[in-house]
């Protein structure tokens, strides 16, 4: 029992990634970007393929984070040349047709068929009394926490982070005072996407593996975590994204239910923003 | 929510003539298709069904729904189980009762829509399609195992009878959406998009607004399941698949789904084109590139293809469209204030106000001792303020004084204070915002809240009870309208400026008749002269109309040229009440708001 | 070239419609230039147009002799234009001081900037958005002057306001001009906005129509009035 909620820490910790990587940007650039699971499994494929070609394990990540790099900085780069202004829904379904721009391009070019995905961690375990715990799980448990515990002090602390949160109010304000609006939302395409490549590159392993699949499968969770941070805690975010997990493998691990593992993001989704939202009587037109 | 922002110029074309047209196309069509083709023809007008839905939730009411195929696949679920569960149960029958369960499903993942918005609808939309495939790849359709066939009756094996079958079911739909259009509903889906509170202050409810919506929407999906199961036989969970749900999504944004053209080149678009490229022995994956590419243009444009059709068509028409209304609005916006005299062609207009049933001396409006702690702020502290009827009341203060709250806890949209509120010697307190409107009080608001797809009489109908609706006739509308200079009841709202259309608020408000009218900085952006104008306009209101006013004001001017009554707020007290010269003269009252003005 | 802000011949559309058509203003440093006109005039068109939020179709815009007119926002700003448009754009999560250091990240820049409005001081902490209006009018001005801008564009920074705050941040502005920033004033309140101008513009239906000193307009309400056609909003506030 314990042992199946420690293995659902490993992809939790993924999906908890994402799921801060969607509310950095739904916080910095108004968007929630359906297509951020996407963008990094496509980095990821990128990695596998080079590592397929023998590429070593360290040279292969870092330029399948550096293709999704690319990719986020593309799809930033239509979004703010063309939908600036526009309303976050406007730009969020603009994300969605990322999503299904990159689906359609990466079941085309990396083809349908699931293909075996290495281990790219060393595969040792970590004994604690009766429970093993993977190195991988450690690992991006630690990026996870690291990485958004990185970004709050990035925000509250560095001057960056207070020209980030300026951008996100008021981009054109911001702009007038000189602050280079465009640029830093882009940059924060791109930086999102390298993080969710590299979740990808962890939690792919242990997944279904074709390319289609592993974009939508990990959205799921990863757009639930978003939401249940309420699209505005990264430390909200990566909680949910873990409890998430653990729940998924403790359903799975209770045979009757295990079927119906999937669904536990619509139920917490419905719990948790229900409640939450419970006095949100009135939409923001006033 | 302003997913698609631009308004489509009215529903001019259309109408019995493009049904004809969609009948007689219906007709030859099959005439004149292959046996491949029809089959073809018969998926895009399943697809154009389902594609209608989104036209309701995301084009009329503006909320997004990723989970067009969950419904889908809910209503093959239940057509199939009719079939072969529940006796068997008749073709059609089975259909519509698949229609209905989905619609019911659909109601109640409209329900968390009442406060989930935006992006939030769509996680949970996309995520409910999600759980509905991964429950059904568990679970399987009914017969799935035995391999059942879902057999047609004799009547409809022709696949070409199949087809007429699916024509006359989206030409039902198309009919039956464009007739909702026309009712208060219709136009309460546009109010919902625009903004919820006005809806509300409209005297028309926000949950049912949106949750019809949602029932609608899964109804034609249901629909569309249903029809697919007998059109394919059998089904599997594939053809529910949820980024097929997004790529219709798309699909539904490129051609614009609100109208039935736009759905149905949708679904033909959706169908036909990946055929088509596979003659050409291009890649199928590039329509659904095409497809995300039409959608980032649907989005630019703020509408889809078959609207903008529609709305260039209609402006040829004689119509103004909003461009020319955007920029008008920006040049004419002080065009009204050097109009025609107080003086009305026509009889005074006196229709039935609540009042009438009310003995005169019961106030019209009574805030007794209302109270309001906002984060521990208080906003509101024990605040009397009475209307009496035939009265203009003013409440003034400087800024943050708590006059807006004051209006939001009287019309319902604050919730928790504490003390009395009573329209007519009625409590109304435990009353939601729209039941409130309809009990006699009705709001304005700062912001421009009226909904730019309607005509002006149309926007004020909406506003009115029916009853009051079905006794005033055009012409008392149009006196009611150039009594506040407001302009003719047959423009578009969207071609009106941006000063006009706030009075056409403040007709709508009087024209409903209630006891009270409360008005929230009617003046702002005003000019002086024009301020002036609309406080004779306001003081006139009582007597011409039957409406008490409280009135919210900055405008020192306006609020003297247009009460009799008059209470000071300064940080959520009442400092000061009474006649406005006594008022005036308390040396509280300077200090804490006069006194700056003075100084200027 | 002199310095200060030099417009010619602009004309500015917005949705294919010409709303500023063919303006030339000049904006000396030093001094107060005060643009009057009714709403709708085209006012703040011009203002976007000259810091880069919305394009215009032809004329010049020089700063102290550089031609901007080809400048995205940002390089604008840069370059030494600030811009304060109306409905105080505080950024309301961000705290008083943080608001200032979006604009510079100059050391000490956030005191100097708080020296002009001693009572922000004390509110260097709190949230910008929990302010009051007046407050918050003041925490845009002394962003947009943190950068030290050669030329200031201030928009109707009195709306919503009551007098008794114009009355604070006129002589401010005042004293800005004569710190050597070349002020373009957008003003609802003319008799208080053209008391401390040097010079002003009447705009009707996107044209200069008068134009000439503060006093000389000051003294001539009538001319003023006639301006605007028919609105006597000049004498409000009065």
């Amino acid at each position: 029992m314990i042992q199946a909620g420690v293995s659902g820490i490993l992809a939790g910790a993924a999906v908890a990634m994402l799921g801060a990587c969607m509310v950095f940007m739904y916080r910095m650039v108004r968007v929630l970007n359906f297509a951020q699971v996407a963008i990094g499994t496509a980095g990821a494929f990128v990695s596998i393929i080079l590592g397929e070609h023998g590429w070593p394990f360290v040279p292969a990540a870092a330029a399948g984070v550096l293709a999704a790099t690319a990719i986020g900085v593309l799809c930033g780069t239509i979004m703010s040349a063309l939908f600036t202004e526009a309303s976050t829904e406007a730009r969020s379904t603009v994300a969605i047709t990322f999503l299904i721009a990159l689906v359609t391009l990466g079941s085309w070019i990396f083809g349908s068929d699931p293909r075996p995905i290495p281990q790219l961690l060393p595969h040792s375990n970590l004994q604690v009394g009766d429970i093993e715990v993977s190195a991988a799980t450690i690992v991006t448990l630690v990026l996870a926490i690291g990485l958004a515990g990185a970004a709050t002090l990035l925000l509250k602390r560095t001057r960056l982070g207070t020209l980030l949160r300026a951008m996100a109010e008021g981009s054109r304000a911001a702009e007038l005072l000189g602050v280079p609006s465009r640029r830093m939302a882009i940059g924060v395409w791109g930086v999102s996407a390298a993080v969710a490549a590299i979740a990808v590159l962890l939690a792919a392993p242990s997944r279904q593996s074709d390319f289609t699949a592993l974009s939508v499968q990990l959205l799921l969770p990863a757009v639930a975590a978003a939401s249940l941070g309420l699209l505005r805690s990264l430390p909200g975010a990566v909680a949910a994204g873990l409890g998430l997990g653990v729940c998924e493998a403790l359903v799975t691990y209770s045979s009757d239910l295990a079927p119906y593992a999937d669904a536990v993001p619509l139920l917490a989704i419905l719990l948790v923003l229900g409640w939450t939202q419970r006095k949100a009587v009135w939409d923001e037109a006033r | 929510m302003k997913l698609v922002e631009r308004v489509t110029g009215g529903t001019g074309i259309g109408g019995p003539l493009s049904l004809v047209a969609f009948v007689v196309v219906l007709l030859v069509v099959p005439q004149m298709l292959s046996d491949y083709d029809l089959f073809l023809a018969t998926s895009a007008l399943i697809v154009a069904l389902m594609v209608q839905g989104i036209g309701m939730v995301t084009g009329r009411a503006g909320l997004i729904v990723l989970s067009q195929l969950g419904f889908a696949a809910v209503g093959a679920y239940v057509f199939l189980l009719m079939r072969i569960h529940l006796g068997g149960a008749g073709f059609l029958v089975a259909i519509v009762v698949a229609g209905l369960a989905t619609a019911v499903v659909g109601l109640l993942v409209g329900l968390p829509a009442l406060r989930l918005r935006g992006v939030n609808l769509g996680i949970l939309t996309l995520v409910f399609g999600v759980t509905v495939t991964v429950v059904l790849t568990t679970k399987g359709f009914p017969g799935q195992s035995k391999a059942y066939f879902a057999d047609r009756p004799d009547w409809l094996v022709a696949d070409k009878s199949y087809f007429y079958l699916c024509g006359v079911v989206f030409a039902l739909t198309s009919v039956a959406f464009a007739l909702l259009d026309r009712t208060r509903l219709g136009a309460s889906w546009l109010a919902a998009r625009r903004s919820e509170r006005a809806t509300a202050a409209l005297g028309r409810s926000v949950a049912r607004t949106k949750t019809s919506a949602f029932a609608l929407c899964a109804l034609v999906a249901g629909l569309s399941g249903a029809l697919f199961v007998g059109q394919q036989g059998t089904v599997t969970v594939e053809s529910f698949a949820p980024v097929t749900s997004l790529i219709i999504f798309a699909v539904a944004i490129m051609m614009g789904a609100r109208y039935p053209e736009g759905a149905l080149l949708a679904g033909a678009l959706n169908i036909f084109l990946p055929v088509f490229f596979d003659d050409l022995n291009i890649s199928q994956n590039v329509p659904n590139l095409l497809f995300a590419a039409g959608a980032v243009i649907g989005l630019l444009h703020g509408r889809g293809a078959a609207e903008d059709i529609r709305h260039r068509l209609g402006r040829r028409f004689g119509r103004t469209g909003p461009e020319l209304a955007v920029a008008s609005a920006d040049v004419a916006a002080s065009g009204n204030g050097a109009g025609h005299g107080l003086a009305v062609r026509g009889p005074l207009t006196v229709g039935a106000t609540r009042s009438d049933h009310a003995a005169r001396d019961v106030p019209a409006l009574e805030i007794r001792n209302l109270s309001m702690s906002y984060r521990n702020v208080r906003a509101l502290s024990d605040v009397t303020v009475v209307v009496p009827q035939g009265c203009v009341t003013a409440v003034i203060g400087p800024n943050g004084a708590g006059k807006s709250t004051l209006i939001d806890c009287v019309t319902g949209f604050v919730r928790d204070y504490e003390g009395e509120v009573r329209v007519l010697g009625e409590r109304i307190d435990l009353m939601p915002a729209h039941m409130r409107a309809r009990h006699g009080i009705r709001r304005s608001f700062q912001q421009d809240r009226t909904i730019p797809e309607l005509t002006v009489e149309r926007y004020l109908r909406l506003a009115m009870p029916r009853e009051a609706s079905a006794q005033t006739s055009p012409e008392e509308l149009e006196d009611m309208l150039a009594f506040f200079d407001g302009p003719h009841p047959s423009r578009m709202l969207a071609s009106v400026d941006v000063g006009s259309r706030r009075v056409v608020e403040v007709v709508a408000a009087v024209a409903a008749r209630p006891a009270v009218v409360l008005l929230d900085e009617p003046a702002a952006g005003l000019a002086a002269a024009e301020s002036m104008r609309l406080a004779e306009q306001i003081a006139a209101t009582p007597a011409r109309f039957g409406p008490a006013v409280l009135l919210v004001e900055h405008d020192m001017e306006l609020v003297q040229a247009a009460c009799t009554e008059m209470t000071v707020l300064d940080f959520g007290e009442v400092i000061a009440a009474g006649e406005p010269r006594e008022v005036l003269a308390d040396t509280k009252v300077a200090k804490a708001y006069l006194g700056q003005e003075v100084m200027a | 070239m002199s310095a200060g802000l030099e417009v010619s011949d602009l004309t500015v559309p917005r949705a294919g419609f010409p709303i500023v058509r063919g303006v030339s203003l000049h904006v000396p440093a030093g001094e107060v230039t005060v643009l009057l006109g009714a709403n709708g005039a085209g006012k703040t068109t011009l203002l976007e147009a000259l810091s880069g939020l919305i394009p215009a179709t032809s004329g010049t815009i020089e700063l102290d002799g550089v031609d901007i007119a080809g400048f995205g926002r940002v390089q604008r700003a840069l370059s030494g234009l600030g811009h304060v448009e109306q409905g105080r754009h505080v950024f309301g999560e961000l705290t008083v001081a943080e608001n200032v250091e979006v604009a510079t990240g100059e050391a000490g820049a956030v005191e100097r900037a708080l020296a002009l409005f001693p009572e922000l001081v004390p509110r260097r902490d709190v949230l910008a958005g929990s302010l009051s209006g007046g407050e918050q009018q003041m925490v845009v001005i002394a962003r947009a002057l943190a950068r030290s801008p050669k030329a200031l564009l201030l928009d109707e920074m009195s709306l919503g306001l009551a007098p008794v705050i114009v009355q604070r941040l006129l002589p401010i502005v005042r004293a800005l001009a004569d710190d050597g920033v070349a002020v373009l004033l957008v003003e609802q309140y003319a008799n208080l906005a053209l008391g401390i101008g040097n010079s002003a513009y009447v705009l009707n239906r996107g044209s200069v129509v008068l134009q000439g000193t503060a006093r000389e307009l000051a003294e001539n309400p009538d001319s003023v009035r006639d301006a605007y056609l028919g609105t006597s909003a000049v004498t409000t506030g009065g």
